[in-house]
């Protein structure tokens, strides 16, 4: 052992040293000057309980301004002093709020969330909007609640009955609120934190953070889901999506809730106008499930079928124009769909026609009127017309040859979507049978069927990043958006735990 | 994969053409326009207004908004992707390129 540091050990466990020049101490020294033995932990402000509460303070003052100085409290602080400390800078609450504060109180949030998961074993796995907006109000609720006690903890701060008996006081206050200001969360289903049969510690200022516990909403609420109906008698290896967070093998202390809740982007990522920048009237839009009315061509016109007529609405000119009128033929539009290059609109009608129209020339050029009822769902690919009908097939006809090529048969019900992929290869079609197809351009049956769905599938969309990544939903009875590999034939969901990588390894190849 | 959407019947779906998002539309029993960021499922934003389901969905060309219509006979539109993602380069050293001049 070297003599000189020899020296400084004997120096540092007689304790005559300062902290800093002990052997072991960490470069990040502590700012108190309590001596510790060799045995240091770097402070972490925030990971502290006793931190983390006076943050919480803090939060109701507004601007971090006097953080050093509570910081400094951290390690001697007593309850004496931090009542001192609350008072003087409760004056001086400004109110500007920047950013870096609403980011601050962001990061609160989350820790006070946490401790919430952790403690009281709640499941909060998710911060929304809500929340945040909740735990503003409730901490401007509580600003004005605390100056009225602050006379109270002026004169009794060792007392804890009267203090006890005043946030009780504002518990129930806040009581009313916090039923009538839950925000609906995403699983739809809101639980109240009850504020009564929880013990509250008797110092004022954990009584002040229990009184704000947080309204939650529990994003994984489908785990408490019933079976679906279809699997009874088929066995698969159903995993909850909880696995792909949590693991049996988990040596973490935290709760699943709380790994989640940490593991979820901090801040929302940019913010989305929640009204729509223009509103157009659209008499007659029909409201039927099963029909494809508005498309969007590549030349910035949207086409619109009401009731008998097709209008057009330029984007860029604002300009209406009516394409066409199946007033005299007694017919109604069913589906519109654009070309590519938003040359020719395709009109599927209720009779079972499909109508390819001219837009520049305002005319008529095709029509081919091969279903027998109507025409829900169309599609192009290239010159192609792809239209799927209530008479359960789908046809394709080519606008420059006016002939039929294929009828593709395999939907027991009305077709009611129908989509090409992105690279014009694959076309999957959804239909009222609950059965997702898809096709290739040559063979004349589906190459893949997916029955997953437990109700009519309508919407369905390719992923224009990722090659055979299909996005479907269903209607009513399933409510679910399921996601399919077509190009292993994979359902993303129903891979069993053993090729749980698999899956993972898919999902991040499209970042 | 599959997710849940509380008692929501979903009408259409469209994909962002910019970014990996997922914009969804709904019925019964509430009304509304989901944005989900796509593989996590976060949900960016919901949208409501329409008092109808809403049944109809297209993007525009430019990939920036969209435009739903409900049997309340309106038609909406949305300003909901963006189309230059937010491309931040970070002053990390570790971030060779950013050092070489």
């Amino acid at each position: 052992m070297e003599p000189d540091f020899e020296r400084r050990l004997i120096r540092s466990m007689s304790g005559c040293s300062s902290l800093s020049s002990s052997p072991f101490s960490s470069p990040l020294s502590s700012p108190s000057s309590i001596k510790h033995s060799d045995r240091f932990v770097p402070l972490r402000s925030l990971a502290q309980p006793s931190a983390f509460f006076i943050d919480q303070e803090q939060i109701h003052k507004g601007p971090m301004s006097d953080r050093r100085s509570t910081r400094d409290f951290n390690s001697t602080t007593t309850h004496n002093h931090h009542q001192n400390n609350h008072n003087n800078s409760s004056s001086s609450s400004s109110h500007s709020t920047s950013s870096l504060a609403a980011d601050r109180s962001k990061d609160i949030l989350t820790y006070q969330a946490l401790l919430q998961n952790q403690m009281f074993g709640t499941q909060i796995d998710c911060l929304n909007e809500d929340m945040f907006n909740y735990s503003n109000q409730i901490s401007n609720q509580h600003s004005t609640n605390q100056n009225n006690q602050i006379n109270n903890n002026d004169l009794n701060i060792n007392t804890t009955t009267t203090t006890a008996a005043a946030a009780a006081q504002t518990t129930m206050s806040t009581a009313a609120t916090t039923t009538i200001n839950l925000p609906q969360g995403l699983g739809g289903t809101t639980f109240t934190t009850s504020h009564h049969g929880i013990l509250t510690p008797s110092s004022s200022f954990l009584s002040h953070s229990s009184q704000q516990r947080l309204p939650y909403t529990n994003s994984n609420t489908n785990l408490l889901r019933t079976h679906d109906p279809n699997t009874i008698f088929r066995y698969s290896a159903r995993r909850n999506r909880d696995e792909y967070h949590y693991s049996p093998y988990n040596l973490s202390p935290l709760s699943p809730a709380s790994i989640r809740l940490l593991r979820s982007p901090r801040k929302q990522l940019r913010k989305i106008a929640k009204t729509p920048f223009k509103v157009l009237d659209a008499p007659e839009l029909q409201d039927d499930f099963y029909l494809n009315l508005v498309d969007w061509s590549s030349t910035n016109i949207l086409a619109v079928g009401l009731n008998a007529s097709v209008y057009l609405w330029n984007a860029n000119t604002s300009n209406v124009t009516r394409l066409c009128d199946l007033q005299t033929e007694s017919d109604t539009v069913t589906s519109v769909s654009w070309s590519d290059r938003g040359q020719f609109v395709a009109v599927g009608t209720h009779k079972g026609i499909v109508q390819i129209w001219d837009v520049q020339a305002n005319r008529k050029t095709m029509s081919f009127p091969r279903h027998t009822a109507r025409v829900g769902a169309l599609a192009w690919n290239d010159q192609c017309i792809y239209s799927g009908s209530r008479d359960r097939f789908i046809l394709q006809n080519d606008t420059r040859s006016n002939k039929q090529e294929r009828k593709l048969a395999g939907h027991r019900q009305e077709v009611c979507g129908l989509k090409w992929s992105p690279d014009r290869q694959l076309l999957a079609s959804g239909g009222n049978d609950n059965r997702l197809l898809v096709w290739n351009q040559s063979c004349s049956n589906p190459i893949q069927v997916y029955t997953d769905h437990t109700a009519a599938v309508k919407a369905i969309a390719w992923s224009p990043h990722q090659q055979g990544l299909l996005a479907s939903g269903g209607g009513t009875a399933d409510r679910h958006i399921r996601f399919w590999n077509t190009l292993t034939g994979q359902n993303l969901q129903s891979i069993d735990t053993g090729s749980q990588v698999t899956f993972i390894c898919i999902l991040e190849r499209t970042f | 994969m599959f997710v849940s959407l509380s008692l929501l019947k979903v009408c259409n779906l469209a994909w962002s053409k910019h970014s990996n998002e997922l914009v969804s539309t709904h019925g019964y029993s509430q009304h509304q326009i989901v944005v989900w960021k796509y593989p996590s499922m976060f949900q960016l934003a919901r949208l409501t207004g329409h008092t109808f389901r809403v049944l109809y969905l297209a993007v525009s060309p430019d990939g920036e908004s969209i435009v739903t219509g409900a049997g309340d006979e309106t038609l909406r539109f949305w300003n909901v992707f963006t189309k230059c993602r937010a491309n931040k380069e970070s002053d990390s050293v570790l971030n060779l390129f950013n050092k070489i001049r």
